[in-house]
C-alpha cells in the first residue's frame, strides 16, 4: 500500500512519466484514494504547463527573421557579435533607458520605421547646437527636433534647450539616435534621424 | 528534400553555409526558449542566440556527432548565458532585472490588441510575470535544468549530456527547482 510519503518521493518520476508499470499502478491507486496527493500532483502539473506556455508564448512573439543574416555576416566577416548586432542593440538600449525613466516608448518605435521617424523629426527642427564641448574632439552638430508622437514629451523653444542634458548619442547603419533629458522638467526625449540629415557630419 | 542533422552538419563542416543556415533556422527558436528563460530579456537573449550559432559554426569541425546536434547547441547556449549573466553582473551598468512589467518580454496574448478580455489579459500577464520571477530566483544550473526539462522536454540523459553532469545530479536539481517554483508560485498566490 503506497503512502503519501512514498508518493511524494516518486513525484518527479511520476511527472516525467518514468515510473515502472507496477509502480505506476500503485501511484494511480494512491491518487485515486488520496485527495491531498491528487491536489499536489495537479498543482505541479499546472506549474509545468504555465512555465511551458509562458516561455513558448514569449518566444513566439520574437521576430527572428534577421537572425540568420546577423550570423551569416559574422561568420563571413569574422566579426564579433557586438558589431553585427549594433543597430538592434542601440535601439534596445534606448528603449531600456527610456522605459526605466517612465516615458512610454510608442509601440511603433522600431528600426523598420526609422525613415518615417526621421522624416517627422526633420520636419520640426527647432535648433542646432554643439555636443561634446565646443571644438572638442568628439564634437558633432545635432539637430534637436520636437517629437510628433502624442505619447512623447515636447521640446520647446531655444530657452529650454539650454537646460538639456544629453544622455547618449550613437550612430549605426546610417542612423543617429540621441536621448536627452530636460533638466528642469525631467522629460526625456529620444530622437532618430538619418545620418545624412545631420548638417556638419 | 529535407536533410537530417548529420548530413547538414557534414555539409557545414565542408564550408557549406547554406546547410548551416538550415540548421540555424531549424533550432533558433528552441535555443531561444532556453536562453530567454535563462536571461529574461529578449534583446540579450537574441544576442546570446546569435553568438551560440556563430560559436557553433566556428567550432563545427570539433563536433564529432557523438551527441545530438541540439544537445551540443544547448550546451553552448547555456554556457554563454551563464557567462553573459556573470559579465552583466560585473558591469552593473544596466540593471539586469528587467522583467515583464518594464522589459522587453511580452508574451503573445498579453497585449491588449483589442477584443480580448482585459481581466484574462491581466491574469495571464501576472501569472507569466510570477513564473519568470520564480525562475529568476533559481541558480543558473537549476534554471537550466528546469527549462530543458519542462520547456524543451529533454530526457534526463539528454540534460546530463548538455550540462555535463550525472543523471543523479539532474534529478536532484530538477526536484529542487520544481519544488522552489511550486513554492514561489504558491506564495505569490
Amino acid at each position: 500500500m503506497m503512502t503519501c510519503k512514498d508518493f511524494v518521493e516518486r513525484l518527479d518520476v511520476y511527472l516525467d512519466h518514468r515510473l515502472a508499470r507496477d509502480e505506476q499502478c500503485s501511484v494511480d491507486g494512491h491518487l485515486h484514494d488520496c485527495k491531498a496527493c491528487r491536489r499536489l500532483a495537479g498543482a505541479y502539473q499546472e506549474r509545468q504547463v504555465v512555465l511551458r506556455t509562458a516561455v513558448t508564448d514569449v518566444v513566439a512573439a520574437v521576430d527572428l527573421s534577421g537572425l540568420w543574416g546577423a550570423v551569416h555576416h559574422a561568420i563571413e566577416h569574422d566579426a564579433p557579435v557586438s558589431r553585427i548586432a549594433g543597430w538592434r542593440l542601440i535601439m534596445s538600449r534606448v528603449r531600456r533607458y527610456v522605459a526605466q525613466r517612465t516615458m512610454p516608448v510608442p509601440a511603433s518605435f522600431t528600426p523598420l520605421r526609422l525613415t518615417a521617424w526621421a522624416a517627422a523629426a526633420a520636419a520640426v527642427v527647432i535648433v542646432v547646437f554643439s555636443l561634446g564641448g565646443p571644438g572638442g574632439p568628439g564634437a558633432a552638430r545635432v539637430q534637436v527636433a520636437e517629437q510628433t508622437s502624442p505619447a512623447a514629451p515636447v521640446l520647446h523653444p531655444r530657452a529650454h534647450i539650454r537646460n538639456v542634458r544629453i544622455d547618449s548619442l550613437e550612430a549605426a547603419e546610417g542612423h543617429t539616435v540621441a536621448t536627452w533629458t530636460q533638466t528642469h522638467t525631467g522629460a526625456q526625449v529620444i530622437w532618430v534621424a538619418d545620418a545624412d540629415a545631420i548638417p556638419g557630419r | 528534400v529535407e536533410y537530417g542533422d548529420a548530413e547538414l552538419v557534414k555539409q557545414a563542416q565542408e564550408g557549406d553555409k547554406e546547410a548551416f543556415r538550415v540548421l540555424v533556422q531549424r533550432y533558433q527558436r528552441r535555443i531561444l526558449s532556453v536562453v530567454i528563460g535563462m536571461l529574461r530579456n529578449n534583446d540579450d537573449a537574441q544576442e546570446v542566440v546569435q553568438e551560440t550559432f556563430i560559436r557553433a559554426y566556428r567550432n563545427m569541425q570539433g563536433f564529432k556527432g557523438d551527441s545530438s546536434l541540439y544537445t551540443w547547441l544547448y550546451r553552448i547556449a547555456i554556457n554563454l548565458s551563464i557567462d553573459f549573466q556573470r559579465r552583466e553582473k560585473k558591469r552593473t551598468m544596466v540593471p539586469f532585472d528587467e522583467g515583464l512589467p518594464h522589459g522587453d518580454l511580452e508574451p503573445a496574448g498579453t497585449s491588449p490588441s483589442g477584443g480580448e478580455d482585459p481581466f484574462v489579459l491581466v491574469r495571464n500577464r501576472e501569472l507569466v510575470g510570477k513564473v519568470f520571477e520564480a525562475i529568476e530566483e533559481l541558480t543558473p544550473n537549476h534554471r537550466a535544468v528546469i527549462l530543458l526539462r519542462e520547456v524543451e522536454g529533454l530526457s534526463y540523459e539528454e540534460i546530463s549530456e548538455v550540462l555535463g553532469c550525472s543523471m543523479g545530479t539532474v534529478m536532484s536539481r530538477l526536484h529542487y527547482a520544481r519544488k522552489k517554483l511550486h513554492d514561489s508560485l504558491a506564495d505569490a498566490g
